[in-house]
């Protein structure tokens, strides 16, 4: 039962893993009851040693303002509604509904990345010919400086996503996938992306029955249960 | 007509935040991004997330960065903050822990890969443990680490306020490397053992 990467479990729960090692017992853990729940109850015991710091220190007066203000710079863009008004949803979006009819060709698409990712244009390109190859339904998403298309295959259940040139996020922020009938949007994934590259990734919902795709940025690293952060690509999809 | 203090901007005359309210309740409130709920929970745990911070960076100015973005990171995260997991005191200074650890080894944030709680994976007896760990103050705790042996207290410390690597405590403590990985589990499943009532009646006599 000790052996490797078994015997991870408690240096794994004090920090005391390399990023390689941690990776590797992140992905063990997938796989293994026994040291989840070790973790688990090492991890209870872990929790309570700050609580042997010896020297206990008051931190310097400004920080508490410091913290106060940089919680009250998350709250501006934007005010995080619990649900988001109709205003947010409207904004914007009326060219994409009004052009709901707009087909998309493969050409179209190699233009925009050709313009605007050179670099990820080729990886894009091939993903989507192939996508229309096999018949499937392809819906470009329009922002700036940035691309996209939701591709849903025949036969397949979920949807595709390929986005490109959307910048890297700071720290504790995520894009997140949002499709929308009417006028009540649902999610449908989160990701990250190191600036301009190419993303392909599954939706976690097939795109059948929805008229609308937008990418948000949101609080990471589980996005939100609604829209709350700025678009970064809006497009219709195809019926 | 309100106190004057509603007239400011901060203040939601609908929810109220005052000393008195349990962590759970004011992180719940943090999650509603009520400002005021933070002021209220930074100043309850300030001196608790600096000094842990100060122990395991040794730098001042680290220290304040380490808790201010733990803080930032409590506002964003408290939706996703589980009561049945762990309490609001110590998933705070878990996040502040693991942030020196990511500003020692000059990593990015690693995002969380596995949601052990989000299984709802309990311990056994963790409903009788959370409320010794709700209970324990500081000086049951250095208690219970001075009771274990020199060797796993070592290794533990090491690990957790020095911000070592299991490889780096290996050499450190001439030894090979399976034996820091025993010592810090015996070490942990003793130290449970040794905060438990019981125990803790006899080691603190």
């Amino acid at each position: 039962m000790n052996a490797y990467p078994h015997d991870l479990a408690a240096p794994y729960v004090l920090d005391a893993l390399d990023e390689d090692e941690a990776a590797l017992f992140d992905q063990h853990l997938t796989e293994c009851e026994v040291c989840r729940q070790e973790v688990v109850a090492l991890r209870e015991v872990v929790e309570v040693l700050p609580l042997a710091v010896d020297t206990l220190q008051e931190p310097p007066a400004d920080l508490r303002q410091r913290v106060l203000e940089a919680v009250a710079e998350e709250q501006h863009p934007p005010a995080t509604p619990v649900r988001p008004s109709a205003a947010f949803w409207n904004r914007g979006w009326q060219p994409y509904v009004a052009a709901a009819a707009v087909v998309l060709l493969a050409v179209g698409i190699w233009s925009v990345m050709l313009q605007t990712h050179p670099s990820g244009a080729s990886a894009y390109d091939r993903a989507v010919v192939q996508a229309l190859a096999t018949g499937a339904r392809v819906s470009t998403l329009d922002g700036q400086g940035a691309s996209g298309a939701v591709v849903q295959p025949r036969g397949e259940k979920n949807a595709y996503l390929l986005v490109g040139g959307l910048p890297a996020l700071p720290d504790g922020r995520v894009y997140q996938a949002w499709f929308m009938r009417g006028t009540q949007p649902v999610s449908a994934g989160v990701f990250t992306s190191s600036s301009g590259q190419v993303v392909t990734l599954t939706a976690s919902r097939p795109a059948l029955g929805y008229n609308l795709a937008a990418i948000t940025v949101e609080p990471g690293p589980y996005g939100s249960r609604q829209p709350t952060g700025r678009k970064v690509l809006v497009g219709s999809l195809h019926a | 007509m309100l106190p004057s203090a509603y007239n400011s901007a901060r203040y939601v005359p609908s929810l109220v935040v005052n000393e008195q309210m349990e962590d759970g309740a004011v992180l719940a409130a943090i999650a509603r991004k009520d400002p005021a709920a933070m002021e209220t929970f930074f100043d309850r745990y300030r001196v608790l997330c600096y000094s842990l911070a100060l122990r395991v960076l040794a730098d001042p100015q680290d220290a304040e960065d380490v808790v201010q973005e733990a803080f930032v990171n409590v506002w964003r995260s408290a939706p996703t903050y589980r009561p049945d997991a762990s309490s609001p005191r110590s998933w705070l200074l878990s996040i502040v822990h693991h942030r020196c650890i990511d500003k020692l080894r000059n990593r990015r944030a690693r995002p969380k890969v596995v949601d052990l709680d989000g299984g709802m994976h309990m311990s056994d007896g963790h409903d009788v443990w959370r409320e010794v760990a709700d209970s324990l103050t500081a000086e049951e705790v250095r208690t219970a680490l001075g009771h274990l042996p020199e060797e796993q207290r070592e290794a533990i410390e090491l690990a957790y306020f020095g911000g070592l690597t299991q490889t780096q405590i290996a050499t450190r403590m001439a030894v090979p490397l399976g034996t820091v990985k025993g010592r810090m589990r015996l070490g942990l499943h003793r130290l449970r053992e040794l905060l438990q009532p019981v125990e803790r009646q006899t080691i603190l006599e």
